[in-house]
């Protein structure tokens, strides 16, 4: 009799802990045969391509300090980047990690880089046609914002200018010093650069 | 040692049988469907994973501006969060997504080169994490698959195989009650019809059931042992009766013998003088014995018949005492009376009654010098008579034996006393008992012996 109430209560117990515990974990990752890994995810190329890689370079896009002024910050991009992708980052904005240490950005969230190309005949010049979220900025947003990108295209190449337009309308910037220009040129926002 | 009965006996071992045979059962179950719905949930899991890992490779090599769009779209669809290594460095894709420790092992492995699953639990929740390398790509992709719906699930499981295992027991337990009634049952008659046989109920038999044939054996046996007993003591008495008998009338030729004897005293020799008066002595005693051996004969053959009248108790006992006294000499014991008995009514048969009392005072006057007093007492309804005596008591360990028949107590053996018949005190209870009343031996409080009846009341004068 005491050995049968014995039997059970182990039993009843072993199933109390048991059930604190339903799904096991792991004291350590299991790993997973190669041979099982379908869809080629580990093979050195990328399949039904001609040996397509994707290889990642970093770069740098120009974002804003706590004093208003431009620093560079670096981003990865696929190799090589083009001025769309760097474009695009300089868009998106800073990191979590960025903003936490006070950098920002004067670019609206809802501005769209439409095109980027070079300008035929100006070596050096690109022209970016943007959406119309830039002309809600006041002034000097706006040539903080213009500056973002100019100083970011002129890290990869366009060193001597950009030709901005929105929505295919070109959109001449009216600098700090009065003037109106048409090909804003580094020379024009360098003042905007943290030394 | 306690020892529980025989049915609770029965119904725990049903109880904590059933427990065990579900628990066990229960648990086989448990531990297999969690297998089974952990393996399927995880397998379904890691191949989403390689297709997801696909779908990020394809966009980091054709459209990686996407690829924000894209791990948005998949997170939402697969309802996993994806974290991305590219080159060392995580990607913060949405500023939505919670930061995410993966493990350095996982790392490791994915650094390795190998696929890695995780079942973990961080916080209070619990994570299947596949990591899967992307050379192609320099990518690592962490898929993190919430199992909170598992153990959801699983918390659900054990609910319904604990109710269906309470469920089992407390049938099983109703079960035992069932067996253990039927099982006992039989035992229960058995010891009902001994307890009546020994309170003196002779006709008692137990009724033929159709239990079992171990049961219709114990039953006839039973049965069969009774009648057998009943038999023996018929017979005894029988012959206890015909020897009483067969003795009276010889007896009564030798007390005439020794009153004829006693009337001419005065011309025999001292020597048999003193022959006579014990030969007188002896005859009487010998009288008294056939007297009372005959009339527990009928007690015993059920022969004694009851002339039962509604008489007031008070007046009765005065009668009795008074009675008694006269034929025994010495002065006469005060009776005392609660004044709310003094008109309460008993039922009882005179001539029985008068014997009780006459016994128990005679009985006092061989052993304790004398009754001091007669005191009826109200008692929850009844009416206790304590007949008390001013001697040196009765020993515990004596006072159930005194009513057996022929016991001789501490005080027989003292040579000095009148030896009374040994039978005084049984034929006491046996009279008591016919009257439904109930005789014990306890102390007076003035230390003496106190016989206490206890007779129910039919008029209660409130």
């Amino acid at each position: 009799m005491r050995r049968l109430f014995v039997g059970a209560l182990t039993i009843v117990s072993a199933l109390a802990l048991s059930g604190c515990s339903l799904v096991s974990t792991s004291s350590a990752p299991n790993l997973v045969n190669p041979n099982d890994v379908p869809l080629g995810l580990l093979d050195p190329t990328i399949p039904f391509t001609d040996f397509a890689q994707v290889h990642f370079v970093t770069r740098v896009v120009y974002m804003v300090d706590h004093a208003q002024q431009l620093i560079p910050v670096d981003r990865l991009m696929t190799s090589p980047p083009s001025l769309t992708e760097v474009l695009h980052y300089v868009a998106l904005g800073p990191t979590l990690a960025e903003q936490a240490n006070g950098v920002t950005t004067q670019v609206p969230a809802s501005l769209v880089v439409n095109e980027a190309t070079p300008v035929s005949g100006l070596v050096g010049v690109v022209h970016i046609d943007v959406s119309s979220a830039i002309k809600q900025l006041a002034p000097a947003a706006r040539r903080m914002a213009v500056a973002q990108f100019l100083f970011s295209a002129a890290a990869i190449g366009a060193s001597n200018g950009i030709e901005l337009s929105v929505n295919q309308t070109p959109y001449p910037l009216l600098l700090a010093t009065g003037q109106l220009v048409t090909i804003i040129t580094p020379a024009d926002l360098t003042y905007l650069l943290k030394p | 040692m306690h020892r529980w009965s025989l049915q609770l006996r029965l119904i725990l071992m049903f109880g904590l049988g059933t427990l065990l045979l579900s628990s066990v059962l229960g648990t086989l179950t448990f531990f297999g469907v969690r297998d089974v719905l952990i393996t399927q949930q995880q397998q379904t899991d890691l191949q989403q994973s390689y297709v997801n890992a696909a779908l990020i490779r394809n966009t980091l090599y054709s459209a990686p501006l996407t690829l924000t769009n894209e791990v948005n779209s998949i997170e939402q669809s697969a309802d996993s969060i994806l974290l991305l290594n590219i080159r060392g460095q995580w990607q913060t894709l949405a500023p939505s997504i919670p930061f995410i420790d993966i493990s350095a092992a996982a790392m490791r492995a994915a650094a390795s080169g190998h696929v890695s699953t995780e079942t973990r639990m961080v916080q209070s929740d619990l994570d299947y994490v596949v990591g899967i390398p992307i050379p192609a790509v320099q990518t690592q992709v962490f898929e993190v698959w919430q199992l909170d719906g598992l153990e959801h699930n699983m918390r659900v499981l054990i609910f319904i195989i604990g109710s269906a295992a309470l469920f089992t027991t407390v049938l099983g337990v109703s079960g035992g009650i069932w067996v253990s009634r039927r099982a006992v049952r039989p035992l229960v008659l058995v010891s009902d019809a001994a307890a009546r046989i020994a309170g003196g109920d002779f006709a008692t038999r137990l009724p033929t059931t159709h239990a079992g044939s171990e049961v219709e054996q114990l039953t006839e046996s039973f049965n069969a042992m009774v009648n057998q007993l009943v038999t023996k003591l018929e017979r005894d008495a029988r012959f206890a009766s015909d020897v009483s008998h067969e003795l009276r009338s010889p007896l009564t030729a030798l007390a005439m013998s020794a009153s004829i004897l006693e009337q001419h005293r005065d011309e025999l020799a001292p020597a048999a003088q003193q022959s006579l008066t014990l030969l007188s002595a002896e005859i009487a005693v010998f009288q008294g014995l056939v007297e009372d051996l005959i009339e527990l004969s009928r007690s015993d053959a059920g022969a004694n018949s009851l002339t039962l009248e509604v008489i007031p108790i008070a007046e009765i006992t005065r009668q009795a005492v008074r009675s008694v006294t006269r034929r025994l000499g010495g002065s006469e014991p005060p009776v005392e009376v609660d004044p709310e008995l003094e008109h309460a009514r008993v039922l009882v048969d005179r001539r029985r009654f008068e014997r009780i009392i006459a016994n128990l005072m005679e009985n006092a006057q061989y052993y304790a010098g004398s009754t001091v007093a007669v005191r009826l007492v109200a008692h929850e309804g009844r009416v206790q008579i304590n007949v008390d005596d001013r001697g040196p008591g009765i020993a515990d360990a004596e006072r159930e034996h005194v009513f057996e028949r022929f016991y001789r107590g501490r005080a027989a053996h003292d040579r000095s006393v009148v030896r009374g018949t040994g039978l005084g005190l049984a034929l006491v209870r046996e009279h008591v008992k016919s009257l439904e009343g109930e005789i014990r031996a306890t102390a007076s409080p003035e230390g003496g012996g106190r016989f206490q009846i206890e007779l129910p009341l039919v008029e209660f004068p409130s």
